[in-house]
C-alpha cells in the first residue's frame, strides 16, 4: 500500500480502488473486438471521482490505497479518500500497436493526435485496452510495459486543445493507471462465442523498479435500483450548446448589437450567438420556438396534424441519415479490403 | 485443425529449431482469428535450470511486420522482462531483440528466446538473492562465479519454497570425446542440488536433495542412474561436495568411452564367423544385426550391447525371417544371456564361443518358432 506514496515523480498519485464501466462502454468494447479481423487495442476515457470517506476506525489503519505524503492538513486529509474510475467510453485504434513500440514504449505523436480524434477531452484518458484472440487472460511483457509507460509519462495529457471546462471542473488529477485486457474464443463449429475479459490496475513497486498489474474487480454499471447512486453522482454533459437564458425584448438586442458593432468582441460573441442558433436550429428541424408555443393550451388539439408533420420530417430525416450511413459504410468496407490487400502484399504474405 | 503457420513466422520458428543451441521444444501452434488462413500463436518451451519455462508467443497473422508478444506462465508472473531491460538504461533498449524489428529476418525470433531467458535467468538470481536464508545466501556467494550453474526459485503447493542449483559438472567436452557423434546439442552431465528454503532459525538445516541430471542422449552412452553419489554431511557446502562428485564421475565417464572402443572391436570381431552385419550403431555400438543360417533355417540374431560392455555381456535375440505370427510380425525369441561369458576373453574369442552357443540355440529356436506359427 506503501507503494502509491513510493512514486518516484514524487507526486504520489493515488491508484483507484475501485473501477467501473457503464454497462454500454463494455458492449461497445466487446462489439467492436469481436467484428474486428484480428486483434485490436485502443484507449480507455472516463472521469474520475472520490468515494466517500471510510469509516473513522480506519483512518489510522490507512486501510485504502492513499499516499500519506501531504498528510498534515485537514484538506489533504479530504484529499486521501480513495478514487473511483468510471469507464465512459473507448477508442479503439485502426492500425495495431500504433502508440508503442516492440518495447512497450510510447509514440507519444501518434498517442496524441489519437487522444485527440477520440473526442474525448485527453484529461479524461484512464488507461488502455488490448483484445487478442484465443490468448490466456495475463498481461503480456508488452502490455505490462506499455501501461507503465502510460502512467510514467506526465505530459500525455498536455494537448493545444482548448480546455474543456464542464468536464476538467469534474476531473481530480490522477494517471492513466487502468488496462483491460479481453480475451475471445469460439467453438469449432462457431456455435459458442466466449468473451472473457478482465481490469488490471497497475501498481508501482516499492523498489521504483517498474510497476504491477494486479488484477481488479470491474463493477458494471447498469440501469436498475443496485446502481441509484450513480445517478447521484451524475453530471449532465450535454451535445448542445449553451444557451444563456436572458430574458430581453427584440429591440433591446437591436440597441446593444447598434452600440457593440465595430467592437472586436461583440462581432465574436455575435457570431458565436449565431453558430448555436443556427445549431439549435437545425436540432429542432423547422419546428420553432413560436410554433410549440401553439401546442399548450386548450387550442393544442388543432395542432396534431403539425406534429404528425413534425414526426414525419423527422422520420423523413433518419431515413435518408440511414442511407448516407449505409452508403459510407459500402464504401469503408471497399476501402477496408483494398487496404488489407495492399498490406497483404507489402508484407509478403502472398 | 488449426490452420498452417504464416510462413514469415514459420521461418522464424524453424530457424530457432534448427540452430538454437537449446533445444526449444513447440507446444502448440494456433491461429488466433476466427477462419484465419494461418495459424500466428506459439506455445514454445525453453530449457531453464533443468526443467521448461513455457511461454506463448503471440504475433497477429494480420500484422507480422509487428514483432511479437509474449506471454508467461503465471507461475511467472512476477517476470518483466521489458521493464528490466527499461531499468538498464538506453545503450541497454538499442541492443534489445526486439529493437527495429523485422519480420523478414528468420534469426529473430532466436534472437528473442535467448535474450528472454538470458533476463529469466537474472530474474531468479534475483529472486533467490533476496530470500532471507543464511546457507542460501552463502552458497549463491561461491557458487555463482562458476560457468553455466543456473538456479531458480520454487513454489510448492504447500506454500513451501524451494531453491534449485543445476550445475554442470565435468570441464569436458562430451560430444568431442565421442568419436563421429552425431548429437546436436551440446551434451553435459548436470548436478542438480534442490535445497529447502529455511524460514524459521532451525539451527540445523536440512540437508538438500542430490541427483544426476542428464539428457537421453548421454544415457545411450553412459548411465548416470547407477553412479552412487557420495552423500552430504551436516554442515557440508556445495564447493566442498562438487570436487568428490566430479572425481568420481570423471573416471566413470572414462571407462564409459574407453566402453565404445571394446564394442566397436566386438562388433568387428563378429564378421569373420557371421558375416558383415546388416546393422550396426556406429557411434556408440550399443547394437548390431547379423543374419544367419543354419540348412534352409535363416535368422537374424540382435545384440544389444550395455554400456558396462564387457563387464556385462550383451543381450542376444533371434528373429527368424520365415516364421511370422498371426499379426504378420516375425517371430522373436526372448532375450537371452546365459550363454558362456567371460569379461576376459578377448573379442574374437568372445565371438567365436558366441557362435558355437548360437549353432546349437537355433536349432531349439527353430522348434520354438513352429510351435508358435498358427495353425
Amino acid at each position: 500500500m506503501a507503494a502509491a506514496a513510493a512514486t518516484p515523480d514524487g507526486d504520489g498519485h493515488p491508484h483507484f480502488s475501485k473501477i467501473s464501466i457503464s454497462g454500454p462502454a463494455l458492449a461497445s468494447v466487446i462489439e467492436r473486438f469481436a467484428s474486428s479481423p484480428s486483434d485490436i487495442d485502443g484507449l480507455l476515457f472516463g472521469h474520475v471521482s472520490r468515494l466517500p470517506p471510510p469509516d473513522p476506525r480506519d483512518d489510522d489503519g490507512g486501510g485504502h490505497g492513499s499516499p500519506n505524503s501531504s498528510a498534515g492538513s485537514a484538506a489533504a486529509a479530504a484529499a486521501n479518500n480513495p478514487l473511483a474510475a468510471t469507464i465512459t467510453g473507448h477508442l479503439s485504434l485502426a492500425s495495431r500497436a500504433s502508440f508503442y513500440d516492440a518495447l512497450g514504449r510510447l509514440i507519444s505523436p501518434s498517442l496524441r493526435n489519437a487522444a485527440s480524434s477520440s473526442g474525448h477531452p485527453a484529461a479524461s484518458l484512464l488507461g488502455w485496452f488490448s483484445g487478442r484472440r484465443r490468448s490466456p487472460l495475463r498481461p503480456s511483457m508488452r502490455e505490462r510495459a506499455v501501461s507503465l509507460s502510460l502512467f510514467r509519462t506526465p505530459d500525455l495529457l498536455d494537448t493545444n486543445a482548448p480546455p474543456d471546462r464542464s468536464l476538467e471542473s469534474l476531473d481530480l488529477p490522477h494517471r492513466p493507471s487502468i488496462f483491460l485486457l479481453l480475451s475471445s474464443s469460439t467453438t469449432g463449429n462457431q456455435a459458442v462465442h466466449t468473451h472473457e475479459y478482465r481490469a488490471f490496475a497497475l501498481r508501482l513497486r516499492a523498489g521504483g523498479g517498474g510497476g504491477v498489474l494486479e488484477p481488479r474487480s470491474l463493477d458494471i454499471v447498469n440501469v436498475g435500483p443496485a446502481f441509484r447512486a450513480q445517478y447521484s453522482s451524475f453530471s449532465p454533459v450535454s451535445a448542445f450548446p449553451w444557451m444563456p437564458c436572458q430574458l430581453r425584448g427584440p429591440e433591446e438586442g437591436e440597441r446593444e448589437m447598434g452600440n457593440k458593432r465595430g467592437g472586436g468582441e461583440s462581432l465574436n460573441r455575435l457570431q458565436e450567438l449565431a453558430r448555436e442558433q443556427h445549431l439549435l436550429d437545425s436540432s429542432t428541424g423547422g419546428f420553432g420556438a413560436e410554433t410549440l408555443e401553439r401546442l399548450v393550451g386548450p387550442a393544442a388539439t388543432g395542432y396534431t396534424s403539425e406534429l404528425e408533420d413534425l414526426y414525419g420530417k423527422m422520420l423523413l430525416k433518419l431515413e435518408s441519415l440511414a442511407r448516407l450511413v449505409e452508403e459510407s459504410s459500402a464504401r469503408i468496407l471497399e476501402q477496408e479490403g483494398r487496404i488489407s490487400e495492399l498490406r497483404s502484399r507489402v508484407e509478403g504474405l502472398e | 485443425m488449426e490452420p498452417p503457420l504464416l510462413p514469415l513466422i514459420a521461418a522464424q520458428l524453424n530457424h530457432l529449431l534448427a540452430y538454437s543451441p537449446l533445444s526449444v521444444k513447440v507446444e502448440q501452434i494456433w491461429a488466433g482469428s476466427r477462419n484465419a488462413r494461418f495459424s500466428d500463436r506459439i506455445t514454445i518451451s525453453i530449457p531453464f535450470c533443468l526443467d521448461y519455462v513455457k511461454c506463448d508467443v503471440i504475433y497477429d497473422a494480420l500484422h507480422p511486420s509487428v514483432a511479437p508478444d509474449v506471454v508467461f506462465s503465471s507461475e511467472d508472473d512476477d517476470f518483466d522482462p521489458l521493464g528490466d531491460i527499461a531499468s538498464e538504461g538506453e545503450a541497454r533498449v538499442s541492443k534489445s531483440s526486439l529493437c527495429d524489428w523485422n519480420s523478414k529476418d528468420p534469426s529473430r525470433l532466436m534472437a528473442l528466446v535467448h535474450e528472454l531467458r538470458d533476463l529469466y535467468m537474472h530474474y531468479q538470481r534475483r529472486r533467490v538473492g533476496e530470500l532471507d536464508d543464511a546457507r542460501l545466501k552463502f552458497e549463491m556467494n561461491t557458487m555463482l562465479p562458476r560457468e553455466g550453474i543456473e538456479v531458480c526459485l520454487v513454489s510448492l503447493p504447500d506454500r513451501s519454497e524451494e531453491v534449485k542449483f543445476a550445475v554442470p559438472l565435468l570441464d569436458m567436452d562430451l560430444n568431442k570425446l565421442v568419436p563421429a557423434c552425431t548429437w546436436r546439442h551440446q551434451q553435459k552431465i548436470y548436478l542438480q542440488i534442490i535445497f529447502p528454503v529455511s524460514r524459521s532459525y532451525s539451527s540445523a538445516p536440512a540437508a538438500p536433495r542430490v541427483k544426476l541430471v542428464s539428457t537421453s542422449e548421454v544415457k545411450t552412452l553412459f548411465s548416470i542412474e547407477d553412479v552412487k553419489l557420495p552423500p552430504w554431511l551436516d554442515g557440508m557446502c556445495m564447493a566442498e561436495y562438487l570436487p568428490a562428485v566430479e572425481d568420481n564421475l570423471k573416471l566413470q565417464v572414462v571407462e564409459a568411452i574407453a566402453s565404445i572402443g571394446a564394442r566397436r572391436r566386438f562388433i568387428e570381431a563378429l564378421s569373420p564367423l557371421f558375416g558383415r552385419p546388416l546393422e550396426a550403431d556406429p557411434v556408440l555400438c550399443r547394437r548390431a544385426t547379423v543374419l544367419c543360417a543354419s540348412g534352409a533355417f535363416t535368422f537374424l540374431v540382435h545384440f544389444s550391447i550395455p554400456t558396462q560392455f564387457p563387464k556385462q555381456q550383451p543381450t542376444l535375440v533371434m528373429q527368424s525371417s520365415q516364421h511370422f505370427n498371426s499379426q504378420g510380425t516375425p517371430i522373436s525369441s526372448p532375450p537371452i544371456n546365459d550363454y558362456p561369458w567371460s569379461p576376459r576373453w578377448d573379442p574374437p574369442q568372445t565371438a567365436e564361443r558366441i557362435f558355437e552357443f548360437l549353432v546349437d540355440e537355433c536349432l531349439n529356436f527353430k522348434k520354438f518358432c513352429i510351435d508358435a506359427i498358427p495353425q
